[in-house]
């Protein structure tokens, strides 16, 4: 998955997008996570844009799964913090809407991402995939 | 998965160059020509409500048209007039008139990329589709003479369908169906039709004459949905939301939850 991403984001035809692939790694240079994300602008039908960034992997090596560290921090917090600090720092700014495409069997993954505040569903890319987006701010509860 | 097959749509300019290459494709008198010959349709005319407002009309026409000329250019009047025959009852069908409709409502831009054969977020590719598969079932099967089988062989063998396999920064690959081999090709052709991405569906036409070639790339469109896969940057269906999905999403975005604060080391 980690070689995936960085070819994925090195691809220089893809250069516009500004791909980004932040690494999460133990002191002792061990690879725990790799997350990617690129600005990747939703088109609605009559021609409205949405600036986002689109999250592409948050995956972990197979000893960091459901793992924590020792302060009890949870590496998945972890890195999909690390994955939206990234965002909110790219220029210009694509931080207003973040979202992702998962498979619908993949409920650990949406369960995460709604933990971390992506939970306004759109309508599917495809059969078998939902797509979660951060909310517009009118639609989230006190 | 079935090969791809001709973008269903042209320009007027497409016809033109169909019928005078390297003249002045912006030029009426030509297509008065071709009209006047019964080798061309009067297309179909859309006139644009995007955003609300009226922006205007623009006239697209069946591809049997682009063929319908090419044809005449080559002296074969009757099959052009057959084509163009084919190309107007496709265009008085009910699926064109939906893709007229459908026209109607985006913005100017996105109709002229559309009917170059630009696949947009915001088309419906399936009215696209389902205008292809008539096109294919309508067009007449070519009935040229020819002066032997290996002629009439090569002639047959001069229209590949394909998508393009590998790029680089002045030549592209472009796969072929059926025996997989690959055909090179001048990137900018790709470019010039919007298909200047890896797995872009194209058909490359190739007309001998003596001891010349002219090759004509197409933008083609796969008549059979290539599979899902949320990491393909290509596939437009990743970024293509519905009008209700805006409607949610208007307004200013709630702040992303950080809970774990991060420093990222460059």
């Amino acid at each position: 998955m980690c070689h995936d991403s960085l070819s994925w984001g090195l691809d220089p035809h893809a250069v516009a997008a500004d791909p980004r692939v932040p690494l999460l790694t133990a002191p002792s240079d061990e690879l725990i996570g790799v997350a990617a994300h690129e600005h990747a602008a939703l088109v609605a039908a009559d021609g409205r844009r949405i600036e986002a960034a689109k999250l592409y992997v948050i995956a972990f090596s197979l000893s960091w799964q459901g793992r924590r560290f020792e302060s009890g921090t949870r590496a998945s917090d972890v890195l999909m913090s690390a994955a939206l600090t990234d965002i909110s720092a790219r220029r210009p700014p694509r931080d207003a809407r973040v979202y992702a495409v998962v498979h619908e069997k993949n409920l650990c993954s949406l369960a995460v991402l709604r933990r971390f505040g992506l939970t306004e569903e759109m309508s599917r890319p495809a059969e078998s995939y939902r797509r979660v987006i951060s909310p517009a701010l009118s639609s989230v509860r006190p | 998965m079935r090969a791809p097959v001709e973008w269903p749509i042209a320009s007027r300019e497409a016809l033109v160059r169909a019928f005078q290459p390297g003249g002045d494709e912006t030029s009426e008198a030509p297509y008065r020509t071709l009209r006047r010959n019964h080798c061309a349709t009067e297309g179909l005319s859309v006139r644009l409500r995007g955003g609300g407002r009226l922006q205007g009309q623009v006239r697209f026409f069946s591809r049997l048209n682009v063929r319908a000329a090419e044809c005449a250019r080559l002296g074969r009047f009757e099959q052009a007039a057959e084509l163009a025959d084919a190309a107007r009852e496709l265009e008085t069908g009910e699926i064109f008139q939906r893709l007229a409709d459908h026209f109607a409502e985006l913005p100017r831009d996105a109709v002229t990329a559309t009917v170059a054969g630009e696949l947009l977020p915001e088309l419906n590719v399936n009215l696209v589709r389902a205008a292809a598969e008539a096109t294919r079932a309508a067009e007449p099967p070519r009935t040229e003479a020819y002066h032997s089988p290996v002629e009439q062989a090569l002639a047959q063998m001069l229209i590949h369908h394909g998508h393009v396999s590998e790029l680089h920064l002045h030549t592209a690959r472009v796969r072929l169906r059926g025996d997989n081999s690959e055909i090179l090709l001048p990137r900018p052709l790709l470019h010039g039709v919007h298909r200047d991405y890896l797995g872009g569906p194209v058909v490359v036409r190739t007309e001998l004459s003596r001891n010349r070639a002219m090759v004509e790339v197409v933008p083609g469109i796969d008549l059979d949905p290539a599979p899902y896969s949320p990491v393909d940057r290509t596939d437009r269906r990743t970024v293509a939301i519905t009008e209700e999905d805006a409607d949610r999403l208007s307004g200013t975005a709630a702040p992303l939850f950080v809970p774990v604060p991060v420093v990222i080391h460059e």
